[in-house]
This record gives C-alpha cells, sequence and structure tokens, in this order.
C-alpha cells in the first residue's frame, strides 16, 4: 500500500515536472480529475516548487573587493617578490627597481583594484603561450562588464608569443584583441633589444604594444593594485 | 574561410558560458548554501568549461554540459573536505534562521534552510529540476545517475520539504494563490 502511494506520488511529482511521457500523463490526468486528494497534492507540489523558486529567484554572485577566485587571488605580496628576486637573477642591473628589496611586500597597501590582472610569460613554451591566452580570455569573460582589464606581458622566451616568426597564435591573438579592448599585449623592449644584437627578426604581432621593461611594468601595475600571474 | 567561421563560432560560444554565471552561482549556492563558495564553484566550472570547451559536441546541449562541470567541481571540493564520508549522506549545517523583520527575508532563509536540510543527492536533483527546469533524463546525464534514482529522490525531497515547509507552516508562502471567481 505503502509502496503504491510511493509510486503515485513520483508519478505525481514526475507530471509536476515535464518528465511523464504523454500516454502516463493521460492516465494520470484521468485520476487526478476523480480523486480531489491527488489534486490536492499535486497542487502542494506545485506550491514547493514555487517556493524553492522563490527562495533563489534574486540571488546575485557576491561583490567581492577582488572578484578574483582564489587560484588567481595570489597573495600579490608574495608574488611580488617572487617577480622581483626573478629580475634581480636575470635582467641584473639594468633596470631602475626599488633600493630595497623589501618594497614589493608595500603592495598589499595598495589600493586594490578589482579585476585587474597581468599575466607574465617568461618562456618559450607553446603550452604556456596557450595556457595564458586561455586564462586571458576566461577572465574577459567572467568579468565582463564589471571593469575587467587584463595585461598579458611577454618577456625573455616569453617574447616568442609575440614574435611573427616564432609564435604558433597569431591569429589568436588576433582574433582576441579584435573581441576584447580590455585586453592588451605587452612587449618587452629589453628583450627585444637582445633579440636585435643577435641578429633575429624582431618583428612582432601588430596588437602588441612595447613597454621599455616587461619587469618594470609588471611593478607599477602592481603598485597600482593589479593582481600577478606567471603562467 | 571555413577556419575563419569555425574561429568566430568558438568565440561566441565562450561568450555564451558567461550568459550562465548567474544560473552556476544560484544552483551552487543551493547545493553549498555559501555565497562565496558557490561564486567559486561557478567560476571553477567556467574556468574548466573554457579550457575543456572542445569537449562539447553538441552546442544545444551547453547548459545540461556546464551543469554536470559544476556538480564534478562541487564534488571535488566536498572530496576534499570529507574524503571518507558518504557524499549523498552530507547535510549541510544550516543554523537556525535569525529574525529579520521582513517576512519575505523569513520565507527566503526558511525555504533555504530547508533545502540545505536534505541530504546532497536529493537537494542536487530537486535544485536542478526547480531551478534550471531540468527534465529527470537531463539531471540524470548531469548527475551520471539513473533516472529512476532521480525520480525517487525528487519524490522524497518534495515529501521533506512539504512536511518542514507545508505541513508545519502551513501559511509559510506569501505568494499563495487562492482560487477564487473572477469575473
Amino acid at each position: 500500500m505503502k509502496k503504491r502511494n510511493n509510486d503515485s506520488y513520483e508519478k505525481l511529482n514526475a507530471l509536476a515536472d515535464g518528465s511523464l511521457d504523454a500516454p502516463q500523463s493521460e492516465g494520470l490526468l484521468e485520476e487526478i480529475e476523480q480523486d480531489a486528494e491527488l489534486r490536492e497534492t499535486l497542487c502542494d507540489i506545485h506550491r514547493l516548487k514555487d517556493m524553492v523558486r522563490y527562495a533563489y529567484a534574486e540571488c546575485e554572485p557576491p561583490q567581492r573587493q577582488r572578484r578574483l577566485t582564489d587560484r588567481y587571488r595570489l597573495g600579490a605580496s608574495v608574488t611580488a617578490a617572487a617577480l622581483v628576486l626573478f629580475s634581480i637573477g636575470f635582467v641584473g642591473g639594468r633596470l631602475s627597481l626599488p633600493n630595497d628589496p623589501l618594497a614589493p611586500f608595500e603592495l598589499t597597501q595598495v589600493v586594490p583594484q578589482p579585476n585587474k590582472v597581468v599575466l607574465f610569460v617568461g618562456n618559450s613554451d607553446n603550452a604556456k603561450f596557450q595556457q595564458a591566452l586561455d586564462r586571458a580570455e576566461q577572465l574577459l569573460i567572467q568579468f565582463h562588464g564589471q571593469g575587467v582589464e587584463v595585461n598579458l606581458v611577454a618577456s625573455a622566451g616569453g617574447i616568442d608569443l609575440l614574435r611573427k616568426a616564432s609564435s604558433p597564435y597569431l591569429q589568436r591573438i588576433r582574433d582576441l584583441s579584435d573581441s576584447y579592448a580590455a585586453l592588451q599585449f605587452v612587449a618587452c623592449n629589453n628583450t627585444i633589444a637582445k633579440l636585435v644584437r643577435e641578429g633575429k627578426d624582431i618583428s612582432l604581432v601588430e596588437n602588441a604594444v612595447v613597454k621599455p621593461s616587461a619587469v618594470q611594468f609588471v611593478v607599477e601595475r602592481l603598485q597600482q593594485g593589479w593582481s600577478y600571474v606567471a603562467i | 574561410m571555413k577556419i575563419f567561421n569555425l574561429g568566430r563560432s568558438a568565440l561566441t560560444l565562450k561568450r555564451r558560458f558567461g550568459d550562465y554565471r548567474n544560473d552556476l552561482y544560484r544552483v551552487g549556492l543551493s547545493w553549498c548554501g555559501d555565497s562565496m563558495l558557490a561564486d567559486d564553484l561557478a567560476q571553477e566550472a567556467l574556468a574548466r568549461a573554457l579550457t575543456k570547451q572542445h569537449q562539447l559536441k553538441d552546442e544545444k546541449k551547453l547548459e545540461h554540459w556546464l551543469f554536470r562541470i559544476l556538480n564534478n567541481c562541487w564534488l571535488e571540493h566536498l572530496r576534499r573536505l570529507h574524503p571518507s564520508v558518504d557524499i549523498e549522506s552530507l547535510v549541510l549545517g544550516t543554523d537556525q534562521t535569525p529574525e529579520r523583520g521582513l517576512r519575505r527575508q523569513q520565507v527566503i532563509d526558511r525555504v533555504r534552510s530547508a533545502i540545505g536540510r536534505l541530504p546532497l543527492g536529493q537537494r542536487q536533483v530537486i535544485t536542478l529540476v526547480d531551478l534550471q527546469g531540468f527534465t529527470y533524463n537531463e539531471v540524470g546525464e548531469i548527475l551520471e545517475i539513473p533516472i529512476g534514482t532521480v525520480m525517487s529522490r525528487v519524490s522524497r525531497a518534495r515529501q521533506a520539504l512539504k512536511e518542514d515547509l507545508i505541513s508545519l507552516h502551513g501559511d509559510l508562502n506569501p505568494e499563495r494563490c487562492h482560487l477564487r471567481s473572477v469575473k
């Protein structure tokens, strides 16, 4: 008896949820017409459906100070320190870095700029290039309309992403640039100068802008409250 | 030209992902009860969708596919938190709803609490059906469970909600419609 009631209740739910096939619906509707209790049960099911929809009707994602996922909320101080150490190690004294090596830790005190991200590519690695482009696009899609800005900075081996002679992603870069005004590709002039000295072709994809130093650029962005992600 | 069109199509598809952000968030919230976590789950689902978009064979199933990814993100989160617990039986630790004065908010809190008290398996099916309007077949595919299981879970969930929200609080829904003759 109980099983029959359960079956009947399951079917009523399926009917209310539009998941009962036509012949079964027809039979059940005839039963409902004859049975006041079934009608009341069906009415309760619809009320419950309305309540659930009502309870979640107007919920919006929270407005976070930084709208980035944990993956992108990268403790700016730690990454900035790593960046500066990296730059000191690789670029030597050519950069006008702060005298105090702990200076980047002060970056935690800057006013964070939600949804503004620097992605940094420093190696010539096609998988990383793709990852960088995917992440850039993901951020631009997810935070569309929320002031998102992404700078994809290429330096050292990473410059190959933007070089016409070496990049496997020229068309994708053009497509992304056409689609997202908030995306900027930045090439490091220090790296370009090095390539010139080595006699390499340094023509870049037309959507890239050249900045005197990638590291300097990233440090400035961090000081402006941007988040930094090394790919 | 064909390659160009394919590229444009891929970009259009990616833009459509963003249209589902609020839906993913809402359903995520109904599963976990935490707005920040729900937001993270929705974002993680979209991030995965972006990197795995080549796996989507039929664009008509985009919504269904996104919710399947959301479910995977949610289950992974639960496994990280409760590696040895049967996640089907997990119940949200909802506390007593504080009196907030506003009746509307009270209703919302009580319904959400009732949803939160459902075992996870029931909570997932009921919210996918009621919030997103998925059929039982689609819910079965998203959660990778048989349709009979979907049916019985929906039934049990409604029974529990009924006892919680209608039997005990007959006047809970301020939107309740009463049949009346109209001219």
